[in-house]
Formats: C-alpha cells, structure tokens, sequence
C-alpha cells in the first residue's frame, strides 16, 4: 500500500513532452511507481486530439499553415488547443485506489484540484457535468483514462486563454458556426489569473490528504524514462495521429453541457 | 443468475474479477465480454474500438479500448492468443449494447487462446466467482444500473 504521493515539477516542456511525460508516468504508475502528482507547462501552442476522435474534426491545414503540432493523447475527450499560458496538472493512482463508477472517480480526483483553486482565491466547484467552473464558465479543461492498471486525470489552472485561436483550430462548416463557436467559446470557457507556483503547492497538499498520502518531490524511474522514449516515438507516427476510423460528429462541444451543432447554424 | 447490490453475476460462466470480464469456452474459442460491474462503473458507453480479427495479443493486452464521457480505458483480456472476431457490428449499431446487455448481445471478442486452455491469470467460476464479485463490489462501493433508453 502506497504511503508516499511523489510530485514532479516539469517546469516548461516542449509541446510534445508535455504530452508524453504524463503518460510515461501513468505507465510507471501502473508498474508500481507511487501515485503521483506532476505539472508541466508548454513552450510552445499545439493542438491534442481525445484517443478516439477524427483527425477531421481539425482544421489541419490551419495548423499545419501556423505552424501548430497535433498529438494525439490517450485519454478521452476531444481537440483542444494548448499554450503557454495552461499550467497542467496530472494525477495518476492505481486503479485499484479508485471507487465506484468512473464518473465518480473522475469527480474524486478532481475535488482536490478544486480545493487548490479555491486556495489561490478561484471561487471555483464542480458542476453536475463534472466540470471545474466559476459561475457558467468551465475554468479547467480535464480528461481521463486507464493507461495500463494506473487511472489518470489531467487538468490544467488556465492563467490566460487564446479563445481565437481555441476557436480556430476547429473544422467548422460555415463562417457562421465558427463565430458562434468563438462566442460561446467567450462566454463559457474563462482565464483565472493566478499564482501558478501557489497553486501547485496548494494542489500537492490537496491531493496528499484526499489520498492519505505523504506529498513528497521525486524523478521519473528508469523504467519511466525508457518508456517515455517510446511514447516520444509512438506520438509521432503519423499511423498513431490518425487513429481509427471514428464517426463523423453533429456537433462541436464549448464545455460539458453546451454543445454547438456542425449542421445547423443555431446553437444547441 | 445472483444479483449483488443491482449486479448481475450469472454463474453460467468463468470470471477475470479483477479485469472485471466474463468468459465463455466455446469449443477452443473463448468469448470475452464486460461485466455488469464493468459497464456500471465505465457508465454511457460513447465509443469503442476493438482489436481487429487476425490480430495477436498478449495475456494482459487490450482487445478493445471504450471511451465514456472523457473517461478512456482498455479491456484488458487475461488470454494470448489471436482475435477471431470482434462484436463492432453490434456496437455499430447500438453504442450502448454493453450497458444495456452486457452478458449476451453486448459481448466484445471470441479470442482463440495460445496457449490453449486456462489462463495464467486463474478464473473464477460459481459460488467462488460470486463471492469474489461480492467482496469487490462491496469494495468499489457501487451498486450496479442498466441502461434502458
């Protein structure tokens, strides 16, 4: 039974590590690291796609004329731009430290991160949707999966956000729904300002007494380390980014609960 | 049949507890499929992609990788062998056939083992079976749903 949660700051990242650390750990994790804790910022903006959706649902000659990166990640959910001015989190336990169904255990290891909000002055909760947001507007975009027996849910403390270029990087049908993928995107998915350095110390305590664990500072394993070169590789095979044939989506989603529809110019 | 806490566990059939899969010998075949447990906990099934027909696998590899909500995971099979046939066309046509039928139509891959036979992983079978899915379910804390829309 783990008695110590280890933490790793990662500082500022390329694009593609940024990806692929945590995933390195969450295979630690599962071959019997301790659980843990890390952060990582990118250096750059790039674009991450959920394990099972299309490749199309991208603007990709947007991103290719811009210069942004695609990767595709492991865990859930769909595209969404990343930047410099996201501070990740990620949290990977043992599957078996998990309770009830996956929603709940999604819910469980985001509590904590809200607390940490809440610390640096975020009068953040958790909505029905499972979403950390202040009022209306989702504050932090989060995913989550089973990455070997090692459960894993990534977040990010949004100190500024680029909703043109979050907008932008979505294949949208007409100009029409684009505008009103920007303006929703305004309206539901808000920047908090805040001591990214407060709220990572605040996330380490949350998350160390949620878990009845001990938060202490550590390095990837030997183990990790290899296989993170790996990942580096498997990330950019262009076989890997363009996954499986997946159904082509109606709709295109602002935050959990509001949805704009692809094949209809009115909101959904 | 028994039923723990809303969670069927029919004892017609072999169990990977811990992988939360069920598992029926068909001849030299088995067929894999989640448990009540498992759609419970994984909830509205969104996606599904399986291992193709063909494909090998290891004993601990993933047959087939489900998304619900944002939440991604594997179906880990406790057999080597090869994929004989994978049930997407079923799924094709109703996303949530596990979550509705877990035990029958919602089936997910006829494996034929190699090396044949049990494996390493011990199955469990009958009133061990449900004892062992009693104890993990009052463990998880949950009890069990279907999904009837």
């Amino acid at each position: 039974m783990a008695t110590v949660m280890r933490v790793i700051d990662f500082g500022e990242v390329s694009p593609l590590r940024s990806q692929t650390l945590w995933h390195a750990i969450a295979y630690g994790v599962s071959a019997g690291s301790p659980p843990t804790l890390s952060f990582m910022r990118p250096s750059h903006p790039y674009v991450s796609i959920g394990f099972h959706r299309r490749l199309g649902e991208l603007d990709l000659e947007w991103c290719r004329a811009t210069g942004l990166p695609v990767f595709r990640r492991m865990v859930g959910g769909g595209p969404v731009y990343l930047d410099g001015g996201q501070h990740f989190f990620q949290i990977s336990v043992p599957e078996a430290m998990t309770k009830g169904t996956r929603t709940q255990s999604i819910r469980a290891l985001l509590a904590p991160a809200v607390e940490a909000f809440r610390s640096v002055g975020i009068d953040a909760h958790l909505d029905e949707h499972s979403e950390i947001s202040v009022g209306t507007a989702k504050i932090c975009g989060h995913a989550a999966g089973q990455i070997g027996s090692a459960v894993v849910v990534v977040g990010n403390l949004i100190t500024s956000f680029d909703h043109q270029a979050a907008a932008r990087i979505i294949a949208t049908p007409t100009p029409t729904v684009a505008e009103a993928y920007l303006r929703l995107m305004r309206e539901y998915v808000k920047a908090t300002p805040a001591d990214p350095e407060a709220f990572r110390a605040a996330a380490a305590e949350a998350y160390a007494s949620e878990l009845g664990l001990v938060p202490e500072p550590g390095i990837m394993t030997k183990l990790e380390l290899l296989r993170l070169e790996e990942i580096d590789e498997q990330f950019q095979e262009p076989e890997w980014l363009e996954g499986s044939p997946a159904p082509v989506p109606t709709s295109v989603k602002v935050r959990a609960g509001i949805n704009l529809s692809l094949t209809r110019t009115e909101e959904t | 049949m028994t039923v723990w806490r809303g969670c069927d566990v029919p004892t017609d059939r072999a169990y990977d507890v811990e992988g939360d899969l069920w598992v029926q010998y068909e001849d030299d075949l088995v067929r894999l499929g989640l448990t009540d447990v498992a759609q419970t906990r994984m909830g509205r099934m969104v996606t599904i992609r399986f291992k193709q027909p063909g494909r090998k696998v290891k004993a601990g590899g993933s047959v087939a990788t489900v998304e619900s909500a944002k939440w991604v995971g594997p179906v880990h099979t406790p057999f080597a062998g090869e994929v004989v046939e994978a049930n997407e066309a079923a799924f094709i046509r109703d996303i949530l056939i596990a979550n509705r039928d877990p035990y029958e139509a919602g089936w997910i891959s006829l494996i034929r083992p190699d090396p044949p036979g049990e494996p390493d992983r011990p199955l469990l079978r009958g009133e061990e079976a449900v004892a062992e899915y009693k104890a993990r379910i009052e463990s998880l804390e949950m009890s069990c749903f279907r999904c009837e829309d």
